[in-house]
């Protein structure tokens, strides 16, 4: 062989040696790992949370610009553990679950671990697995999913809501859920199959907060306009993680609708259970590849919020986390992913 | 002699007169005494619990009571009806307050006499309205009631829940009053029923349930 095919060969060894020493999984021990309460939030929508007359904090919200963690952060358990009671809360003190599923969690504690290094973002999930209600399985594939929804500053209320604005009263299994939804002429291309999925109001042209029907799924905006919003950052970016066998991890976003797929930058949506634990890891790249992606830079301050369906759930028979803060190498972020 | 000196001499008529004088003013102060001791004592008697009770129509604002933490908590304090309803007398002001709610007591009385809410229907076709005079008149006098015993500045920041932290902070920012939130604390939150937009909310204590359970902040 001649020399120079050696040292070439010499050098690429070397160089992916190098790449896979500093590339890949962090050590999860040495991330450090922030414990968050993920509750039941029941029926309680974005039009429910930003009415004074269901929930006396709304005014504050709006005036002060206060986020959902400066009053929950403490209570979010207390209240999952109501909700999914179909006990009474709020300002009207009405249930927010009619059907309360029996056996069901009113809160999970999670364990979150981010971290990056330079090419990809690492997002670690934790928690202890909860009974099994041996209720109905809304999703029977799906033992678990782990959503993460995320946002670059384009969706109003997100910064203070974490995912709560893409919650509305017209949903699928929310109280003005619409049959007219299944027949609409956007359907099947917007997923409807079921009812109404999930949507951000820069989608819509109006909302209607209090007055029932509560929502606006069916006030679109023009095809052109949703582009431009979706030129513009104004969605939600989506991961998500299955646990089904086969079932592949959802990369896309949510904007007019929920769209599972388009996105090109999750690389890898994985999970166990082990020992009582569930562990879940999402990785993707920091570069947003496909439709409906945010490029996750350094000096920047993200929107996030998850949520687990857990025990086979679906639609709204989650539990959530509150709305925090996410950043690369940012120590004002709730959720700091530092390089390893 | 001064004529002082002959009132209170003994022996003559003015000194008798003078005797008398003192006589009676010890007797009317004697009376006196017993008057507007035996008057507010009364007055009093008038704020026992068995009192209000013995009005078979102060059943069902009872029954309601005996269910939260103002009748049964882990420290064993109770607040009886006079001490929300009546003002007190720790001011003369509050004293002066009191009297007046007395004499507008005595129209209970006449509702008695006449039925006014004497079965269980009549009781909640007016129980919005009697809801209403209460809360209309705790918000007259800025709760004080409720303010006897539960003060802002004492609220220990330690024990507090965070959320309710917050909220106090509000209160005390935009002026607000106890009963502008804390409505249905003891009874029926009769406010909730028409599912009012009103700023209301039922003090839950630890627990938030009923039947009462030990209050873990009390």
């Amino acid at each position: 062989m001649s020399k120079s095919v050696v040292s070439l060969s010499v050098l690429a060894l070397a160089v992916t040696v190098a790449w896979n020493a500093t590339a890949g999984p962090p050590d999860w021990g040495k991330v450090p790992a922030k414990k968050i309460p993920m509750f039941y939030p029941g029926q309680a929508s974005y039009e429910w949370a930003m009415t004074k007359a269901d929930h006396s904090a709304a005014n504050q919200v709006i005036e002060k610009g206060r986020g959902c963690a400066y009053c929950h952060d403490e209570d979010a358990t207390d209240i999952g553990k109501k909700v999914v009671a179909g006990k009474p809360v709020g300002n009207k003190k009405k249930p927010l679950e009619p059907t309360p599923p029996a056996g069901k969690a009113g809160f999970i504690p999670v364990s979150v671990q981010a971290a990056h290094d330079g090419e990809k973002l690492y997002l670690r999930f934790e928690w202890e697995d909860t009974n099994d209600s041996g209720g109905k399985k809304l999703d029977p594939k799906n033992e678990e999913k782990v959503t993460v929804l995320l946002d670059a500053g384009g969706v109003d209320g997100a910064k203070l809501n974490g995912c709560w604005s893409t919650c509305h009263n017209d949903l699928r299994s929310m109280p003005d859920a619409s049959d007219a939804a299944k027949k609409h002429a956007k359907a099947k291309a917007l997923g409807w199959e079921d009812g109404v999925t999930k949507y951000v109001k820069e989608s819509r042209t109006a909302i209607s907060m209090e007055e029932s029907p509560r929502g606006g799924w069916d006030k679109l905006k023009p095809d052109a306009e949703i582009d431009a919003a979706l030129k513009a950052g104004k969605f939600y970016d989506l991961m998500q993680y299955r646990s089904g066998k086969g079932e592949k991890p959802a990369d896309g976003y949510v904007l007019e609708a929920r769209h599972m797929d388009g996105g090109k930058s999750l690389t890898k949506a994985e999970g166990k259970m082990e020992e009582g634990k569930w562990v879940v890891v999402f990785e993707r790249t920091l570069a947003a590849s496909g439709t409906g992606k945010h490029k996750i830079e350094a000096g920047k301050l993200y929107n996030v919020g998850f949520a687990i369906h857990d025990d086979y759930a679906a639609a709204r028979f989650h539990h959530v986390s509150l709305g925090y803060t996410f950043g690369l190498d940012n120590p004002k972020a709730d959720f700091n992913a530092v390089k390893q | 002699m001064s004529d002082l000196g002959r009132i209170f001499a003994k022996g003559n008529s003015a000194s008798r007169v003078g005797g008398g004088i003192l006589t009676i003013l010890l007797v009317g102060i004697a009376l006196g005494v017993i008057f507007w001791g035996g008057f507010n004592t009364g007055l009093e008697y008038t704020n026992r619990m068995e009192f209000c009770l013995s009005c078979h129509e102060m059943r069902i604002p009872y029954e309601e009571y005996k269910k939260t933490v103002h009748y049964n908590n882990r420290a064993g304090q109770q607040v009886t009806c006079s001490d929300c309803h009546v003002p007190g007398s720790k001011t003369p002001g509050d004293y002066t307050r009191k009297f007046v709610r007395k004499i507008e007591a005595s129209r209970d009385v006449w509702g008695h006499l006449t039925g006014s809410i004497d079965t269980k229907e009549k009781y909640e076709a007016k129980r919005k309205i009697m809801a209403e005079r209460e809360w209309e008149r705790m918000k007259s006098h800025d709760s004080t009631e409720c303010r006897n015993c539960h003060k802002f500045e004492r609220m220990d920041p330690e024990k507090t829940k965070k959320r309710a932290r917050i909220k106090h902070e509000e209160a005390v920012e935009e002026k607000m009053t106890c009963i502008d939130c804390h409505k249905g604390i003891a009874h029926k939150p009769v406010h909730l029923e028409e599912g009012e937009g009103e700023s209301g909310e039922k003090q839950e204590g630890e627990s938030g349930e009923k039947p009462a359970k030990p209050d873990e902040k009390a």
